[in-house]
């Protein structure tokens, strides 16, 4: 019944807000002709027409506020009246220029970190991955707990049972990383590449950008010189030409065809994959067999199966093949969703940090509640006045609020401004550690975060002058020497209080960061076994048709040494299948001469194994700490040896001396009898085969820390290249070449690449980075963690100084006529320096056990963060209540000094 | 003089329809009626006529038009809408059954 009325004020509601100028006028006009009929009413019975017109206004009750009430049924008052309280508000604010400035960069300062942390964070940790239904997908891993391996890669064969017996999944796709020589091409180069089964696409689902993706039949071996290459790779090498579908290019020296083209979004397995191949065997090769376990395997799960569910219906199929297959013995499967799996890790990192710049920005905020409530304190008068006029309380306090309001506002955009900034250096910022770190932007969600961070904050610290305006004394506050008395005292007080608790978050914060120094500290001065300073480290991939036999791949790896070994000023110069923190590993089984034999293959221990040449140790740094390194005698034709580290030493003789024991890298021949028996049938071992070749300690080196200097050193066994031959081992056409130079090992780049080059046109050479650089990057997490909790330090400290030095001015001006009176009677300069300083030593003396108590708290949620350091740690508390005792001096040194140059007769004339 | 009963606003608004609806008049003339009629005894403040005025023309129950008057000013006459007489039917409607609930109660006997 009420849409025919609404229809009818419609024209007139549209008047009240385009036309306000004209509905203003005739407001008035009503008004006053009330008003002139009233007076005329008046006169004519018998009054004068002044007594009458006066009158006439009396009865109305106040023009004004009746226009007021007439105004407030109008539609969208709550606008009008809005940007009337904002224009009046920045009025106020611009009158004080050096107190709006102040407060907008304290807030812009705490806004903006808090939401560039924030947005870091909703970019790695809460945004899902960048594939369709991301939350359905899972990481799956084989896992050997016995051995020590509680996630390891999968052998395709593990893998296509699961695919094929699973009830919980949609799909899953195997793939493993790679690379290949572009070749053909000038200059050649080494692209990373995956190789993967056609139903990973299925799990992924990219979109192409040109082209197709291939199907299953590209797995068959015949089949399988297919390729996709990435946008970037299309518009680098090939000009963006859309023609490359259908044509070859050659990898490894084979021909491939180009299928299709992916958009540079997609970015798996990770940011630097080029190519994607199929994965394909021909049949017998050992890749494709229970021995290998190296696909990493991705599946999406079906619909409304969870995570628990799948992982045990993963079990039961682990244990059939267990069952059927005793090579898997020991052999499980785990599931993870795959963005913990990315992201897990850096969780409390990143939340330690949000938590200390959530703290900054309290700090900012409890800066600025000081500074609004000096403000308002100078404005007591005209509150005052304005409340005798009448005006509502709840309309000031609706000012007060808008003006604060404003400042937050303002705060924010600018913080909103310095936050884009932010996010936008950080890949300028050099290696930080973090995962998805390209997937950061200030978006819908940082941006809602910080406009609600605005309105916490303005109302946070909005609401202090409010309280005082509900205290309002008229008779009191409208004495001009009431403002030098204390009526000041709760005011005073809360200025106090805020201040503490500017301190002891300070302190919390410098806490921190002195833990996460020190903590960064340890860590460097931790042995690594090596030593990182002039070392030059390369990876070389020998692939394709020259590098087929064994003997080509030995006698490269021989020539490249020896030539570079002659460049002038280089000290030593090897390579090795794996090198500290060079991010790959190889691991074999482990048996030792003599032992009882493990009930069974789950029960052999495993080690990581390396294939090195003689100067590897020398190259690295290494101390070889008990009986001998690898000498250019120790080739093909002389008795195996092999050099094992501390770890492994201590791990399996505990108490003997592991030097001239016999071991093998492979199980004991009774545990894989029917693998050697088919092995033998299949013609891979001669017929006569005695067994596992064995190898004699020869020596023991220090740990290498390869892992990463912060990890566990595994137990590791180093073989000579040239001792690694068939039967059992071929020498690798992977490795790392390692370079110790007398000079910058920067220089020797271009030598080395040429000299590659000059062995072998086609074959690049990759990842060319001094040792010292791969050690930062490990640490890189840790160094940004540290630098950002440093500066957030840094920041409240300086805003500690900042509001310790106003409150204390106030203050001082405060007791102005106190003091004077004290230096009448007689006090001296230093009486009032004491004084003075007493107050803000008070300050801290309540400030500094408070944050220390903090401190002592909250670390211990970060001790997972802390290398060496107990989150407790006696002297770097001390150390910075110290720091903090002296800046709070510091900061109050300028007022007490200012107060003990009072001049008497001065401030007692000042009323 | 014995004070004016109060009003409660939608009261007022009842009053203003009504007299509006014989004929349309400015804002003096519907206070100066309202005294009329109840002698007296209905004093509305003007300070609660002319809000009470605009709320209702914000609603669509009345619509205004100025004209000029006898005194050389425009004056804003206010008439009802058609909507606004069926306003005016519903809350005399809800006046009646609540004035007849007060007197029924008023009128109890004791027992």
């Amino acid at each position: 019944m009420n849409l025919p009325r609404w229809i009818a004020a419609l024209p007139v509601r549209v008047r009240s807000i385009v036309g306000r100028a004209r509905a203003e006028n005739d407001l008035d006009d009503e008004l006053s002709f009330h008003v002139a009929m009233q007076a005329r009413a008046a006169h004519e019975a018998g009054t004068s027409e002044a007594d009458a017109m006066r009158r006439a206004r009396l009865d109305l009750g106040g023009v004004l506020q009746t226009k007021e009430r007439c105004r407030d049924t109008w539609p969208l008052r709550w606008a009008e009246d809005l940007l009337h309280d904002i224009r009046y508000a920045s009025r106020g604010l611009r009158r004080t220029p050096a107190f709006s400035l102040i407060a907008i960069t304290v807030l812009a300062l705490g806004i903006g970190a808090n939401t560039a942390l924030f947005s870091v964070i909703s970019g790695v940790l809460l945004r899902p991955l960048p594939y369709p239904d991301a939350n359905r997908l899972v990481r799956i891993w084989s896992a050997m707990p016995a051995q020590g391996y509680p996630r390891s890669g999968t052998a395709l064969p593990d893998y296509r049972t699961w695919r094929a017996t699973n009830h919980s999944f949609e799909e899953m796709g195997a793939s493993h990383n790679t690379v290949y020589n572009l070749t053909g091409v000038d200059p050649p180069e080494r692209l990373l590449a995956a190789r993967m089964t056609a139903s990973m696409w299925q799990v992924l689902r990219p979109m192409p950008l040109l082209g197709t993706l291939f199907s299953s039949d590209a797995e068959q071996w015949g089949h399988h010189r297919v390729v996709v290459v990435s946008e970037g790779l299309w518009k680098r090498r090939f000009g963006a030409d859309p023609s490359i579908l259908g044509r070859t290019v050659q990898l490894n020296g084979q021909p491939f065809t180009v299928f299709g083209v992916l958009p540079a979004s997609f970015q798996y397995p990770n940011a630097g994959t080029e190519l994607w191949t199929p994965e394909s065997y021909a049949p017998g090769d050992a890749m494709d067999s229970r021995s290998n376990r190296f696909v990493d395997v991705i599946g999406r799960l079906k619909p409304a199966v969870t995570v628990p569910r799948a992982q045990a219906d993963l079990a039961v199929v682990a244990a059939q093949i267990r069952q059927q297959f005793p090579e898997n013995a020991g052999v499980d499967a785990t599931i993870q969703s795959w963005r913990e799996d990315i992201v897990g890790g850096v969780r409390p990192t990143l939340l330690l940090l949000w938590g200390a710049v959530a703290m900054v920005l309290l700090i900012a905020c409890t800066n600025v509640a000081n500074l609004v409530l000096a403000r308002s304190l100078a404005r007591r008068q005209e509150l005052t006045i304005r409340v005798a006029i009448g005006a509502g309380r709840g309309r000031l306090a609706r000012q007060l609020l808008t003006e604060n309001m404003l400042l937050a506002s303002v705060g924010a955009i600018l913080g909103v401004g310095l936050a884009y900034a932010l996010v936008h250096s950080l890949p300028t910022l050099g290696p930080i550690g973090m995962p998805r770190l390209g997937e950061v932007r200030l978006d819908r969600v940082p941006l809602a975060f910080a406009a609600g961070l605005a309105v916490l904050t303005g109302v946070g610290f909005g609401v202090s002058p409010l309280r005082y305006l509900r205290d309002v004394d008229l008779a009191n506050d409208l004495k001009e020497s009431a403002r030098s008395a204390a009526g000041s005292t709760s005011q005073s007080g809360s200025r106090r209080v805020l201040l503490i608790a500017e301190v002891s978050l300070s302190l919390v914060l410098l806490i921190g960061a002195g833990l996460l120094i020190v903590s960064l500290m340890r860590l460097q001065q931790i042995d690594p076994g090596f030593r990182s300073d002039h070392v030059l480290t390369a990876s070389v991939n020998l692939a394709g048709a020259r590098y087929q036999k064994h003997e080509q791949i030995a006698l490269f790896v021989r020539e490249l040494i020896d030539q570079v070994a002659m460049l002038p000023g280089v000290e030593a110069a090897a390579a090795s299948t794996g090198i500290p923190l060079g991010r790959t590993g190889w691991g074999k089984f482990f048996n030792i001469d003599g032992r009882p034999v493990p009930s069974s293959l789950a029960q052999v221990p495993n080690v990581e194994y390396r294939q090195v040449t003689p100067a590897y140790f020398q190259a690295l740094g290494a101390t070889v700490s008990r009986g001998r390194a690898f000498t250019p005698d120790d080739d093909a034709h002389r008795p195996r040896v092999a050099i094992v580290n501390e770890t492994l030493a201590t791990r399996f003789w505990p108490n003997e001396d592991p030097i001239g024991s016999r071991v093998s890298a492979a199980p004991p021949e009774s545990l894989i009898a029917d693998e050697i028996a088919g092995a033998i049938a299949a013609g891979q071992l001669p017929a006569d085969f005695q067994g596992v070749p064995r190898l004699t300690i020869a020596g023991i080196v220090r740990d290498v820390r390869e892992r990463g200097l912060d990890r566990e050193v595994a137990p590791t066994l180093y073989v000579p290249y040239a001792q690694a031959v068939p039967p059992n081992e071929d020498p690798s056409g992977s490795f790392f070449l390692v370079v110790r130079t007398a000079t910058d090992p920067v220089a020797y780049r271009q030598p080395i690449e040429a000299l590659v080059h000059r062995l072998d046109p086609d074959l690049p050479i990759a990842n060319v980075q001094t040792l010292e650089a791969r050690v930062a990057e490990s640490l890189a997490r840790r160094r940004f963690a540290m630098m950002a909790l440093g500066s957030f330090a840094g920041v409240a400290l300086l805003l500690v100084v900042a509001g310790m030095y106003g409150v204390m001015s106030y203050l001082v001006t405060q007791r102005r006529r106190e003091f004077g009176v004290r230096i009448a009677l007689g006090a001296t300069p230093r009486d009032l320096l004491g004084l003075v300083l007493s107050q803000g030593l008070q300050i801290t003396a309540i400030g500094i056990p408070l944050g220390l108590l903090t401190a002592g708290v909250l670390s211990q949620f970060a001790a997972g963060q802390l290398f060496e350091v107990e989150p407790l740690d006696p002297r770097i508390y001390g150390a910075t209540a110290l720091v903090m005792a002296a800046v709070a001096v510091a900061a109050c040194a300028l007022p007490a000094l200012s107060a003990a140059r009072l001049d008497p007769a001065m401030t007692l004339r000042q009323e | 003089m014995s004070k004016p009963s109060d009003l409660v606003q939608g009261t007022l608004d009842l009053l203003i329809l009504k007299i509006l609806a014989l004929e349309p008049m400015h804002g003096w003339a519907i206070s100066q009626r309202l005294r009329q009629i109840s002698g007296d005894a209905l004093q509305v403040s003007d300070g609660s006529l002319y809000p009470a005025l605009h709320k209702l023309e914000q609603e669509g129950s009345i619509k205004a038009q100025w004209r000029t008057s006898d005194l050389g000013r425009r004056a804003k006459f206010y008439e009802l809408t058609r909507p606004g007489r069926k306003q005016l039917e519903l809350e005399r409607a809800n006046w009646e059954r609540l004035s007849s609930a007060i007197s029924a109660v008023v009128k109890l006997r004791q027992a």
